[in-house]
């Protein structure tokens, strides 16, 4: 039922919060419940593994550390998300976006105050995506490779307009960024609240519900009278949000930021999306299983440095588990076809 | 009485002269002469030569073998990285005390083994080729510092420094052989079957198929082909430089897809594009970084030119009538 509804030819494709509720017998069924499944197992494993070899792992710092990273992975994977679910493929400009907004807030902070900063930062990522949506409307380009090239020039402009590293000045905004709530980084609390609201602005918000109709058959939401050149700017606009959001939330929680700080940002956000059964086709995810993918992701480097490993050893897992996720999807799309 | 239609392969010199190339060489003589006028004394000189042949042959001997793919269709973002990963695999072997050859041997085992991996995830999974390669890019990188164990590895050759920096009359030897090869490759996929099989596996897969052309196993060689090349590439890199560095290769994909994008090529669909002018477009992008070089501007220039370069050239292509995007 699931499949027939969320699949490419249904006319309204589901969002899941629901997703496991009608599988054809019982919750087992359903790919989403599997995913999840699946997910929280390799996740207790990673940490079961990493907490026996090293006890020190399971202490307050590092999972601390995991939850900050948590965070800034968490709030971008709400916007590549919506982008996924829309059909509008991948945001790979990520790093120029919230590097870029997190340099602005480190600008602004240092010279006006934290409020200001907090707003420089998101707007700059939001003019980040809504530039990504007009070229991808106006040039009718494949959103990769638009977003590729956006981020290579973002990359020089990065780096010509802000030099080597930037220290930031102590002020409100850290003081936000470094508290605790129960027990819990307060960005993390905030992630939480993003990613909440955007699962629920997706499936009940007339503007989340044309964003999943667009993904999930584009041309049937076109005789539907869902303008889609609108609905890409503000799904690319929304990831910029987002990416301007991460930005803030980094800059809130460093002292130093330098230009190539956020380069490592896109890998985790992008696999914890696909890996938690979003589909690159469009129109299907579960935002709760979401919450783990990321935390799977978010883990991984923490505890990688835990088993005494580099970081690169973090940059070979996360490529690999890209490829496995991008993989497994495809291999989903071909056996729908069939 | 049986009809029988045989097409006439197209005509070789169509192959090497594509209107595109014909663009490209006119704004080549151009961006020459402006060189020209702004740097007199630097610009056209031997010396100037021979650094344009350090930076530009072995990102167009990679671009050659990647336009090759991308005619079938086969994009490979993780050449940078691959080409990386292929010098610190043989710098890693010299400093271990192999022998030239069979440190060479070891590199494109390497290479094998992850143009195949790339292959299945795309070919028999049916993997987005972009999202995967983009993710062996990140593996590779990380494999490199590695390898290298995060400082550069020291490997000088001479027999390989030589080759790489000999001239004759005056021209970069190596230069000169990667444009020979460039026009071979160009030729032969005019007038061999093979060539034409890449030609249509690239425009029609679903067609090609039918007629009986193998397009997964051809899809999957040339994912091969484009790895071995990329590594052949970091190998001559650690001839050039006498060392493998962990920042070899990083960056490099787009300066070698940029380049084959000008030349008439698209990245959302196979079967368009000319050889000749993939490697134009390496002289041209070349010629511009040379030139911000000679006039000591900020190298991050070059980022957004490239970046810029990238998004004119697919939109052109989508003028011309390519794959639109909704």
């Amino acid at each position: 039922m699931a499949k027939s509804l969320a699949g490419s030819e249904g006319l309204l494709p589901v969002t899941d919060w629901s997703h496991g509720r009608f599988g054809k017998s019982g919750p087992w069924a359903s790919p989403g419940v599997r995913t999840a499944t699946t997910l929280v197992v390799l996740w207790a494993i990673l940490l079961g593994v990493t907490g026996v070899l090293d006890p020190s792992f399971v202490s307050d710092e590092a999972l601390l550390a995991i939850a900050f990273n948590m965070a800034v992975v968490g709030v971008l994977s709400a916007g590549v998300a919506v982008l996924v679910i829309s059909g509008g493929l991948l945001d790979l400009s990520i790093p120029t976006s919230t590097g870029l907004s997190a340099l602005c807030t480190a600008v602004v902070l240092n010279h006006v105050g934290s409020w200001p900063a907090a707003i420089a930062g998101i707007a700059c990522g939001c003019g980040i995506g809504l530039t990504n949506g007009l070229l991808i409307v106006a040039t009718k380009v494949n959103p990769i490779v638009i977003t590729l090239a956006v981020n290579f020039a973002g990359e020089g402009v990065l780096n010509m307009a802000f030099g080597q590293e930037f220290p930031l000045l102590k002020s409100g905004l850290h003081d936000l960024g470094l508290s605790n709530f129960i027990g819990v980084p307060t960005i993390t609390w905030l992630m939480f609240g993003v990613l909440l609201l955007t699962g629920l602005g997706l499936s009940h918000t007339r503007y989340g519900r044309r964003a999943i109709a667009v993904g999930g058959n584009s041309i049937a939401a076109k005789r539907q009278g869902i303008s889609l050149a609108r609905a890409r700017i503000a799904t690319f606009g929304f990831m910029g949000l987002c990416a301007g959001i991460a930005g803030v939330l980094y800059a809130s929680q460093s002292q130093i930021i330098s230009p190539g700080d956020t380069s490592d940002l896109l890998f985790p956000a992008i696999t914890a999306v696909i890996l938690s059964g979003f589909s690159l086709q469009g129109g299907r995810g579960s935002f709760p299983v979401l919450i783990l993918g990321i935390g799977l992701l978010s883990t991984i480097p923490t505890s990688l440095i835990a088993l005494g490993a580099t970081p690169d050893w973090t940059q070979l897992a996360q490529g690999l588990l890209l490829v496995f996720a991008v993989s497994l999807d495809g291999f989903r799309i071909k056996r729908g076809r069939r | 009485m049986i009809q029988v239609v045989v097409s006439r392969a197209p005509w070789v010199g169509k192959q090497l002269l594509a209107s595109s190339t014909r663009v490209l060489l006119i704004g080549l003589v151009l961006l020459i002469a402006v060189g020209w006028r702004l740097e007199p004394k630097l610009f056209l000189t031997s010396q100037n030569l021979s650094v344009f042949s350090s930076a530009a042959s072995v990102p167009m001997f990679i671009a050659i073998a990647a336009a090759v793919a991308l005619l079938a269709g086969v994009v490979d973002l993780s050449v940078g990285s691959m080409a990386g990963f292929g010098a610190a695999v043989f710098a890693n072997c010299i400093g271990h005390g192999l022998g030239q050859f069979a440190s060479a041997g070891v590199a494109l085992a390497c290479a094998l083994g992850v143009g195949a991996f790339n292959a299945s995830a795309c070919v028999f999974f049916g993997a987005n080729p972009l999202v995967v390669t983009l993710g062996s890019l990140i593996g590779l990188q990380g494999l490199t510092l590695i390898v290298l164990n995060n400082t550069s590895e020291e490997a000088f050759l001479p027999g390989l420094y030589n080759f790489t920096n000999e001239t004759w009359a005056g021209v970069p030897a190596l230069l000169l052989l990667v444009f020979l090869l460039g026009v071979m490759t160009a030729v032969l996929l005019a007038v061999t079957r093979w060539g034409r099989h890449i030609r249509a596996a690239g425009g029609d897969q679903a067609a090609s198929n039918r007629a009986g052309i193998p397009v997964g196993k051809l899809q999957f060689c040339l994912f091969v082909l484009t790895a071995v090349f990329a590594c052949i590439g970091g190998i001559l890199y650690v001839g050039q430089d006498g060392a493998a560095q962990t920042t070899l290769g990083v960056g490099l994909e787009l300066q070698i897809y940029a380049p084959i994008l000008l030349g008439g090529y698209s990245l959302t669909r196979g079967g368009v594009g000319s050889i000749m002018g993939a490697v134009t477009g390496v002289v041209v992008l070349e010629v511009v970084s040379n030139l911000l070089d000679l006039r000591s501007i900020n190298p991050y220039w070059q980022y957004i030119i490239t970046g810029a370069v990238i998004l004119a050239a697919v939109y052109a292509d989508v003028l011309r009538g390519g794959e639109r995007y909704e």
